[in-house]
């Protein structure tokens, strides 16, 4: 596993779907889902990418996402994928501003990186999420319609191994996703409900 | 993403090449569709002896799923008597409901058992993401008889459970070592290494998976013993003969 690495190239990918259901709170995802094999003798960057464009105004927007990667060594040296510049493994985007950078920790690297490795001939995995559908993070940022929501992964991969990264990219309009207060009022309501339905069949 | 409609032309034009690669058979059956089969051969990669197969199938014009694959594949020329075939493949189902996918990989890899040398040792490991398009719940469940089963010469010999959670967005991981050993079945040589995959996929959702089936020739327990056995004697004669 070399230090070297050069930028391999950027996939743009076409796995993203706008949701914009009335009354939902997802307004849009962007997923990628990829694997990717470095052929080459020496480390290479691999940069991918996926976007929509907006067909809704989110006034007051909020955001969650995920990332997986597994890696697997072919080459019988041992496996790495590590973030280039720290912030870069992964990044979502309102038009031409970074709203989210997001670094997964990770034990063996610096701060702010990134990095998963296995031995010879093995295998390695990560999973991580930020936000929730019901508990996402807010943005001091809005979304017009004709704004582009793009995702980016950005890794450099060991030589002669192989990455399967997938992740999202969930942008809500928070003015449709029940505050705290409102989800206890919902529930209790439904627990009463509840109860009020068995109290009538069991009478 | 799905970059397979200049393949073919590429394939054609390295078939009668000497850079070409071994033939890499890919057949693919999804619910409601007939069977489709791609063959090619690989690029070569910076590593002698190994070839690199980016391809893939698709449902047609209802684009309702997605078969991409980008594998590497070992013809022995790095080891002698050893060849593998990676799992590289991301299967996507962009329809509303479950499908179930069965696919079938042989990569020709034509090892040659020496006198003797009729075993073959195995290795396999499999892992894999899964993901909701639509940021709703993915699922994956194997269908009968396993959701992965390495092959040899078309014999399943290893066969890998995951359990994959039913989520947005996961990982999922096998043991990481499956290894067997064993008489090359229709041998005596290795025709093809591959493995066979079968299993449902929730709607809109996208499976990657990720992994080795390798094969090395080992000589034969009894194939063994005759080498200790000829050796000994061999040193007996030779000791006598000094004396």
């Amino acid at each position: 596993m070399g230090t070297h690495h050069r930028r391999a190239g950027i996939g743009l990918l076409s796995l993203a779907s706008v949701v914009g259901l009335a009354g939902s709170a997802s307004a849009a995802v962007v997923s990628v889902s990829k694997v990717v094999t470095n052929t080459r003798s020496t480390a290479q960057t691999f940069v991918y990418e996926a976007s929509i464009t907006a067909s809704e105004n989110i006034d007051s927007a909020g955001i969650f996402g995920s990332f997986s990667l597994v890696v697997s060594d072919f080459n019988r040296n041992g496996v790495m994928a590590a973030s280039t510049v720290a912030g870069d493994l992964y990044s979502g985007w309102l038009g031409s501003t970074r709203v989210k950078s997001f670094v997964p920790s990770t034990s063996g690297g610096p701060a702010g990186s990134f990095q998963l490795s296995a031995a010879a001939n093995q295998q390695n995995f990560f999973t991580a999420a930020f936000g929730t559908e019901t508990a996402p993070e807010v943005l001091a940022s809005s979304v017009k319609i004709g704004d582009e929501i793009r995702v980016r992964f950005e890794f450099v991969l060991s030589a002669g191994d192989q990455a399967a990264v997938s992740g999202h990219f969930n942008v809500v309009d928070m003015s449709a996703v029940p505050g705290p207060g409102s989800a206890a009022l919902l529930g209790l309501a439904a627990g009463i409900r509840g109860r009020n339905r068995r109290r009538t069949e069991n009478d | 993403m799905h970059a397979y409609s200049i393949l073919p032309a590429l394939t054609i034009g390295l078939t009668t090449s000497a850079l070409a690669g071994p033939l890499l058979t890919v057949a693919a059956s999804v619910t409601g569709f007939a069977t489709q089969t791609n063959l090619s051969n690989g690029l070569p990669t910076d590593d002698p002896g190994r070839y690199n197969y980016v391809g893939g199938l698709t449902a047609g014009p209802s684009r309702s799923w997605f078969i991409d694959w980008d594998l590497v594949g070992d013809d022995t020329g790095a080891l002698p008597g050893a060849t593998f075939i990676t799992n590289g493949f991301t299967i996507t189902n962009a329809g509303a409901t479950s499908r179930t996918f069965d696919i079938v990989v042989a990569f020709d890899s034509p090892v040659t058992a020496s006198a003797g040398a009729n075993q073959l040792s195995c290795f396999a490991n499999l892992s894999g993401t899964l993901t909701s398009d639509r940021g709703g719940t993915a699922s994956l469940t194997s269908a009968a008889p396993s959701l992965w089963q390495g092959q040899i010469n078309g014999v399943t010999k290893v066969s890998l459970n995951p359990v994959v959670p039913t989520t947005t967005s996961t990982t999922f991981f096998g043991p990481a070592s499956n290894t067997w050993t064993g008489l090359i079945p229709n041998g005596p040589n290795v025709q093809t290494v591959g493995y066979r995959m079968q299993f449902t996929l929730s709607g809109y959702s996208t499976v990657q998976f990720s992994g080795l089936w390798s094969g090395t020739v080992v000589p034969a327990p009894g194939a063994l013993a005759i080498l200790a056995a000829a050796t000994g004697l061999g040193m007996s004669g030779r000791r006598r003969s000094n004396a």
